[in-house]
């Protein structure tokens, strides 16, 4: 049996809509039903993103690209972990918090161009 | 049509191949070995260790506040720990061991694993992966920090309910750093399985369908599509009480309500995700130590699927007794799991039933997970029915179901999955002897612990006290329940001493030691930069079990004619 991608997804997604018009049928309130709904819609997102990406690849293949070194992705990481002590130790932890994004966005600048020679 | 679907996937064997000599050339052959480059590396077979490497490492510090814990319950009265520090390191140890242990090591397995066993030569987005690594790395941080400030950190349980933990009655930055943390901790989740879940859907080898899948991979199928929902709830929960942590005002019943179905909304699926790719290791091992295909794979995948679904509509039976939820719908749903996980275990026991068992240390830690999570899973439909739940809800009862669910069951699928995959991440054998006392230690250790708290849950022991009298007669039980726990203490020195035994040993490992069937097992051990290689190469797959396959019909050949 030939089962592909988007169906599986799908199939789950159609899964979750059905468990959620049973719960919006048995007197789920609207704060419940709109959370799980959420879920519903998360899934036929992905149901649509993976239907794409598989038409697209029938049309044009891609060389799989190989990814450098991600030490942007730390940066990115620590300026979001200072930006969030800004709610236990003041806003300035958050304000600080920018130079580090700046300083993940000139290193991906910098490693960008030292790619390309 | 079938030579149209012949030609359709000669194309695409064609383009598979191109896309991977292309990959090869444009990348080193190697990543270098010095410490940063790992920390920045983007190959997922490291960036999978790093996240099981972690999560270890937090499974000691999590599993050192549960033994000081015991310790303060032994006996009635004692004061090793103030009410207050017993709150604050309950609730650690609960948020630490979801989202800084359990769930990190399932997912890291994957992000290991799945690239392997669907024949890619590299995880889908791999610093995307790599940012979700660091992000539940700076999450932990933030957790951890809360022991560091003047007031302690959080106190108010690993769910943090409302009004509780706004800022008018959780005083201090504790309550904000669990905030950051399970937020980061949540994110970097996210990124982890996203990542993994686009590579089963776009990126699996030529030959690999969808119903091809070894079992492992459609466990950690499942468990991406519940992570994606799921922790986005947790993410919208942190939301709610980041408002509610700047204005104590915001709070009222509305937003309260709210808070606990999307508190639960991602707290009871990440109890699945911290189950299912446990269970796929251990039907991974249960296959290879009998030397047979897993049983009944297509009921099993839709089993999986449908448990999945069921189990992200059953958040509402942690709200049972607060009169806030549609209790018939959410114990319907509770009870309906039963008919899955009865399938799953039909498959686990009919691979088991008349075959030559190798009772290897992988397939031990797998036999044990069936009986201890068949306890866990039992009482947890008990507690699925609201009469029951009413009497055992915050009671030990509850605290001896989850922990036999999560403890007895994934741990021990954890464990079957360390042992089985160790020597493929490493080229290592693990010493079997060791293995052996790790897992005796463990199954004793695990049952006296836990398997008291369903009587003293029966006897009326509430859960989360610090301290309860003489007189109460919960005195005999707990006592044997935190020597138990001591116990699971000294098994987890002894996998410790396993390791590090092993390392300076450096017993090779061929690259399929087990005689396992899944792609994984085709390549070297450890696998080389992009998985497969001239030497190693993809073999034909021709099912869920290639290897398998490929042995049998080389005994074929072998056996004389007529």
């Amino acid at each position: 049996m030939r089962v592909s991608a988007v169906l599986v997804v799908g199939f789950w997604g159609v899964l979750l809509a059905l468990l959620t018009a049973l719960l919006a049928g048995m007197g789920g309130q609207m704060v419940v039903v709109v959370i799980y709904g959420s879920a519903v819609a998360v899934m036929a997102l992905l149901t649509v993103a993976v239907a794409i990406s598989q038409h697209r690849a029938h049309r044009r293949a891609r060389a799989w690209r190989y990814a450098p070194g991600g030490g942007t992705t730390f940066l990115l990481a620590a300026g979001a972990l200072l930006a969030g002590f800004g709610l236990a130790f003041g806003w300035w932890c958050t304000i600080i918090s920018a130079t580090v994004f700046a300083l993940a966005c000139l290193n991906e600048v910098y490693s960008l161009r030292k790619r390309r020679g | 049509v079938a030579a149209l679907a012949r030609r359709v996937g000669e194309r695409g064997e064609q383009r598979m191949t191109a896309r991977g000599e292309r990959a090869a050339l444009a990348a080193p052959a190697a990543d270098r070995d010095s410490f940063v480059d790992w920390l920045v590396t983007t190959d997922h077979k490291r960036i999978g260790l790093l996240t099981v490497g972690t999560g270890v490492a937090l499974l000691f510090v999590m599993g050192a506040l549960a033994l000081v814990m015991r310790a303060q319950l032994a006996q009635p009265d004692q004061s090793i720990l103030s009410p207050q520090q017993y709150n604050q390191f309950m609730t650690m140890h609960g948020t630490g061991m979801i989202s800084l242990v359990i769930t990190p090591i399932a997912i890291g397995f994957g992000v290991y694993v799945i690239p392997l066993q669907v024949g890619a030569p590299m995880i889908a987005a791999p610093r995307t992966a790599l940012l979700g690594y660091w992000c539940y790395v700076m999450g932990a941080i933030a957790l951890l920090w809360g022991f560091g400030v003047p007031v302690g950190g959080a106190s108010d349980g690993w769910w943090s309910y409302l009004p509780l933990a706004s800022s008018r009655y959780s005083l201090g930055p504790g309550e904000d750093l669990w905030i950051i943390g399970t937020f980061l901790a949540a994110t970097g989740m996210i990124l982890l399985a996203g990542a993994t879940l686009w590579t089963v859907l776009r990126m699996r080898a030529p030959g690999m369908t969808m119903m091809r899948l070894p079992v492992f991979a459609w466990t950690m199928v499942v468990t991406c599509f519940m992570v994606l929902p799921a922790f986005s709830s947790e993410l919208v929960a942190d939301g709610v009480l980041i408002a509610a942590r700047i204005d104590p005002a915001f709070v009222n019943n509305t937003w309260t309500v709210a808070y606990q179905n999307l508190f639960w909304f991602y707290g009871h699926p990440v109890v699945y995700v911290m189950f299912f790719p446990f269970v796929g290791c251990v039907a991974e091992s249960l296959a290879t130590f009998t030397g047979r295909r897993f049983f009944g794979y297509p009921g099993t995948v839709l089993s999986l699927l449908a448990f999945a679904a069921l189990s992200m509509s059953v958040w509402g039976h942690h709200m049972f007794a607060s009169g806030q939820s549609v209790n018939d719908y959410f114990s319907l749903t509770s009870i309906l799991l039963i008919l899955p996980a009865g399938i799953e275990y039909f498959g686990m026991l009919a691979t088991l039933v008349g075959a030559r068992l190798r009772y290897s240390t992988p397939m031990l830690f797998a036999l044990a997970f069936i009986p201890q999570f068949l306890i866990g899973g039992l009482s947890g439909i008990m507690v699925a029915t609201p009469s029951i739940d009413y009497q055992a809800n915050d009671s030990y009862f509850v605290v001896a179901h989850f922990h036999y669910t999560l403890f007895a069951g994934s741990v021990f699928g954890l464990f079957a999955g360390v042992y089985l995959w160790f020597p493929k991440a490493t080229g290592i054998m693990l010493s079997e002897r060791l293995g052996r006392l790790h897992f005796v230690l463990l199954v004793i250790g695990t049952n006296v612990t836990f398997g008291p708290m369903f009587g003293l849950g029966l006897l009326g022991m509430p859960r989360r006290v610090a301290s309860y009298p003489a007189s109460a007669g919960f005195t005999t039980l707990s006592l044997i329940s935190s020597i138990g726990s001591f116990i699971i203490g000294l098994a987890m020195l002894v996998f410790v001493y396993n390791l590090y035994h092993s390392v300076r040993r450096r017993r090779p490992a061929p690259p399929n030691p087990w005689q396992a069937h899944t792609l994984e097992w085709a390549t070297s051990s450890p696998p080389p930069r992009f998985n497969f290689s001239a030497e190693f190469p993809i073999p034909r797959i021709t099912s869920y079990a290639p290897l398998l396959d490929q042995r049998q019909a080389a005994s074929r050949r072998s056996r004389p004619e007529g």
